[in-house]
């Protein structure tokens, strides 16, 4: 194996044309074939099930999969759904709501008192 | 020598608990007497004694003990709740004994005025008090005063001294002690055309909790009065403690104590630490949701600092604050920012004179300020 083998199967895979004999010939080789399988298994791991393998890879996806894995993607957004909600209903509750922070001025004072030098307030 | 702790103390109450007055929050301020043992390593050993309630005319006498006749040193301490013990027959057994009466003054939501009147006593002088004091003390709630720290000069154990301490408390009254208070505070700085600056603090604290509060710093450029002049600001800041409680009449007393600094301020670091600083202490009478304002007094004295790079480096002036008033043949300049021998120097009654910084604090149940958050939307 190459850096030519490298480049045709890693074409293939993504979806780009390729010279049919040159991919036979690469394919011989059993580290070629063991790394065309690995970059179907990385694309399916980076891709998801929404992007589609060429058609000629399109079977290798098992049916099992395909069907399995939206259901454990939203279970496990649901979880965590689930977890950030709880761990805001337990954790300490910030005093200013969001009515609180539009609050801009401070309330309108019903009297004024002041600090008076020498009798309540001293200097250092 | 084996060390064994034993402390003795007996506490002789002179007065009836059923006379302590109640203020009008029902708290009864408390003052605890403890006698603590230090280790040789600054450890805290040790410690024992009693808090009591006081009232204003009644007197409470404690006698504090340590160390026994024969001891090398202080090297025992422990407590005794058992039959008070009088003067001379507790010197006939500790090496050491303290009698401390206290009398109560008054007492103003936080803060206690108490006459205290104390002696120390060895055994080897009997009923003869080989130290004594008397004076009248004011302790905020939680402020701690030691009134006798004894070196001890055995070599047999690990005790280096034992200090004799009063701490002022206060017991709440059970029908108010769970009450919840929410303290709305604000920090307003107002120019001399109206326009506002504004900090805000929330928080909620049970009844008699102290609430310690801190806004970020007020910010007051400086001018330039030369070209190479550092960029100066001038920094206040403003911090201090709540400590509120319900009334039985239905109203609040708020114990507010709060500092002021100001400091002279240059690229990121201050110039000093110690420049203008006030500090107050206010109980203030509010109704529940009841909006006050409390002016705070504008800085006072003068700073002074280095007003570039090259009066620096030619070591002229001083970084730090001037008293007020004439000093050192200086005279104070009126102007609220003056250059003078390579400082700028901040006249701070003069640069604040056309703004008022002010708190505006209001305290609300929190069940009530929930229920105005539905209100609303």
């Amino acid at each position: 194996m190459n850096e030519t083998s490298t480049q045709i199967i890693s074409a293939f895979v993504d979806n780009e044309p390729v010279d049919p004999d040159g991919l036979a010939a690469v394919l011989e080789d059993p580290a070629s074939r063991a790394m065309l399988i690995d970059f179907v298994r990385l694309r399916q791991e980076v891709a998801g099930p929404d992007v589609p393998l060429p058609r000629s890879l399109a079977r290798l996806r098992s049916r099992q999969a395909v069907a399995r894995l939206p259901i454990v993607r939203w279970s496990a957004a649901a979880a965590l759904l689930v977890l950030v909600f709880l761990a805001g209903w337990m954790s300490p509750r910030p005093l200013l709501s969001s009515d609180d922070t539009a609050v801009s001025a401070p309330p309108q004072p019903a009297r004024v008192e002041k600090f008076v030098p020498g009798v309540d307030w001293s200097f250092r | 020598m084996r060390l064994h702790a034993t402390v003795f103390i007996a506490v002789v109450l002179a007065g009836p608990a059923s006379a302590e007055a109640q203020s009008a929050s029902g708290a009864q301020p408390v003052l605890a007497v403890t006698a603590r043992l230090l280790k040789a390593d600054g450890r805290t050993g040790s410690s024992a004694g009693g808090d009591h309630p006081l009232a204003a005319g009644k007197s409470v006498t404690h006698y504090l003990h340590a160390g026994r006749i024969g001891q090398d040193g202080i090297c025992t301490v422990g407590s005794s709740s058992g039959t008070p013990k009088g003067l001379e027959e507790l010197v006939t057994s500790a090496a050491h004994v303290w009698r401390v009466t206290v009398t109560g003054v008054s007492f103003d939501s936080g803060q206690q005025t108490f006459d205290l009147e104390w002696a120390r006593y060895a055994s080897e002088s009997g009923v003869s008090p080989v130290l004594s004091r008397k004076q009248r003390l004011t302790l905020a709630q939680d402020e701690t005063f030691t009134l006798d720290l004894m070196q001890s000069t055995g070599v047999a154990c690990a005790t280096s001294a034992i200090i004799i301490e009063l701490r002022a408390g206060a017991r709440e009254d059970p029908a108010l002690a769970d009450t919840v208070l929410q303290y709305d505070l604000w920090l307003v700085r107002t120019d001399a055309s109206g326009k506002k600056e504004t900090r805000r603090f929330l928080m909620t604290a049970k009844q008699g909790s102290a609430v310690p509060f801190e806004f970020a710093p007020l910010r007051s450029d400086v001018p330039k009065l030369k070209a190479d002049q550092y960029d100066f600001d001038v920094l206040t800041n403003v911090a201090g403690q709540l400590r509120g409680r319900a009334r039985h009449d239905g109203k609040l007393a708020i114990e507010l104590v709060t500092t002021r600094q100001d400091l002279l301020h240059r690229g990121g670091q201050e110039t000093s630490r110690i420049d203008g600083l006030g500090r107050g202490r206010k109980v203030v009478d509010a109704a529940w949701g009841e909006a006050v304002e409390i002016h705070l007094p504008g800085g006072s004295g003068v700073t002074g600092s280095y007003a570039s790079a090259a009066d620096a480096a030619q070591a002229k002036g001083t970084t730090g604050r001037l008293s007020a008033g004439p000093e050192g043949g200086r005279t104070i300049p009126a102007q609220a920012v003056t250059l003078q021998n390579g400082r700028v120097i901040i006249n701070y009654s003069a640069f604040f004179a056309n703004e008022t910084v002010s708190l505006i604090l209001r305290v609300t149940k929190p069940e009530a300020e929930s229920a105005e958050h539905l209100m609303r939307r």
